[in-house]
C-alpha cells in the first residue's frame, strides 16, 4: 500500500494527476469510512466522497502547507457531510426507516467490548447527532471546534454527547438485566 | 461536580483521577468514552468504490476546459447573428421590390393618360424631355434606391405632364 509523503502536495500543486490519484489512493477509505459511517448510506457517502475530494483539488493552491493535509481534507469532508444532511434531514429521515442501510446493527450487548461499539452508538442516534458524535469521540475535535462547524453552541454539542452517551449506558444496563 | 466530556478523553490530572475513583458517572462515561474511542480506531477502514474516482476524473478533466464552453457560445451567437443578418436583407430587399414594381405600375397608368394626348405644349415637351433624361439615366443606375428615386421623379414628371393637358379648373377651351 502507498504511503503519505508531503510532496505530493508539491505535485498536486503543479496540476500533477499522478499526485492527485496517489492522494485519493491514500486518503479517501479514511474519508469514505468517516462519512460512511455518520451518512449510511452508501450513495450518498459516494457522492460526498465525490465533493470532498474535487472540492480539495480544487482548492489545493490555498492549502497551508504548515497545516495537516488530511485534517484540511477531513474538515472539508465534514463541512459538506455536514451541509447535506441538513438539506436532506427530510429525506434522510425516511432514508434511515427503510431497509436499506448497509452496516450491520447488533445489539447493545454484543456491542459492547468489541469494535461495533461505535457503529452501534452510531446507530442509535439521529442523522445531526452522528456529526457531532464522531467529531467529538473519534476525530478528537473540542466542543467549541464542533459549535463552530454545526453553527450552534458548545453547551448543545455537550448535551447531545451527554444524552447519546446517557443512552448507550441505559440500554447497556437493560440488556445486563435481561441476560440476568 | 462531574468533570467535562472534553478532559475525559484526554490525560487526567490527579485530581481527576481521584475525582473518578470516587464519582461512579464520571467513571462510567470515562470507561465509555475509552471504549468507544478504541473501537473508532480497531474499526476496518472502508474503500470506496472505483466509480467514485472514475467519476471525479471526469469531472476535473470538464472543469478544466471552461474555455471550449465559451467558444462554443461565441459561435452560436456568431452563426445567430449572421443568419439574422440575412435574414433582414432579404426583408429589406423584397420591400424595395414591391414599392419599385407599385411605382412602375402608377409611371405606366400616366404614361397611357399622356399619351390621349396628340398635340403636346411646349412646356409638355420640356417636361417630355426631362422624362427622357430620367429614362436614360435610370438605365444606368445600378442600385434599387437609386432606381426607386428616379422614378419616383419620373413619376412626378408625367403627373405635371398629365396637369398641364388638363389645364386648371378656371380655363376653357374656345
Amino acid at each position: 500500500m502507498q504511503e503519505w509523503n508531503d510532496n505530493l502536495i508539491a505535485g498536486m500543486k503543479s496540476g500533477e494527476s499522478v499526485a492527485f490519484e496517489q492522494c485519493y489512493r491514500i486518503l479517501s477509505p479514511i474519508i469514505y469510512t468517516a462519512i460512511l459511517k455518520i451518512c449510511r448510506n452508501r450513495e450518498c457517502a459516494n457522492d460526498l466522497l465525490h465533493d470532498t475530494f474535487l472540492d480539495a483539488f480544487d482548492k489545493i493552491a490555498t492549502f497551508n502547507n504548515a497545516n495537516s493535509f488530511i485534517a484540511w481534507l477531513k474538515r472539508i469532508a465534514f463541512n459538506n457531510t455536514f451541509n447535506y444532511l441538513k438539506k436532506e434531514k427530510r429525506k434522510f429521515q425516511l432514508i434511515n426507516t427503510s431497509e436499506d442501510t448497509n452496516i450491520e446493527v447488533k445489539t447493545i450487548a454484543e456491542s459492547h467490548g468489541d469494535n461495533n461499539l461505535i457503529n452501534k452508538l452510531m446507530a442509535s442516534v439521529p442523522t445531526a447527532h452522528r456529526v457531532i458524535l464522531w467529531l467529538f469521540i473519534v476525530e478528537q475535535y473540542s466542543h467549541d471546534e464542533i459549535a463552530v462547524l454545526v453553527n450552534k453552541s458548545a453547551s448543545y454539542s455537550k448535551s447531545i454527547v451527554s444524552r447519546s452517551l446517557s443512552k448507550l449506558k441505559a440500554q447497556a444496563k437493560e440488556m445486563e438485566n435481561a441476560y440476568c | 461536580m462531574h468533570i467535562a466530556s472534553d478532559r475525559l478523553r484526554s490525560k487526567l490530572s490527579e485530581i481527576e483521577l481521584r475525582h473518578l475513583n470516587q464519582c461512579a458517572e464520571c467513571n462510567s462515561d470515562y470507561q465509555l468514552l475509552t471504549q468507544l474511542t478504541d473501537s473508532a480506531e480497531n474499526s476496518d477502514l472502508i474503500n470506496p468504490p472505483d466509480l467514485v474516482w472514475q467519476k471525479i476524473q471526469y469531472s476535473m478533466a470538464n472543469k478544466h476546459q471552461p474555455q471550449k464552453t465559451v467558444w462554443r457560445q461565441l459561435s452560436v451567437l456568431a452563426a445567430s447573428i449572421v443568419f439574422a443578418g440575412f435574414g433582414w436583407l432579404v426583408v429589406n430587399n423584397y420591400q424595395l421590390q414591391s414599392q419599385l414594381e407599385l411605382v412602375l405600375q402608377v409611371n405606366q397608368n400616366l404614361e397611357l393618360q399622356l399619351f390621349e394626348n396628340k398635340l403636346p405644349s411646349y412646356r409638355q415637351t420640356q417636361l417630355l424631355n426631362e422624362v427622357r433624361l430620367l429614362e436614360s439615366r435610370l438605365m444606368n443606375a445600378s442600385s434599387t434606391k437609386e432606381k426607386l428615386t428616379l422614378l419616383k421623379r419620373r413619376q412626378k414628371l408625367i403627373a405635371d405632364m398629365v396637369k398641364s393637358q388638363q389645364g386648371n379648373q378656371y380655363e376653357f377651351s374656345i
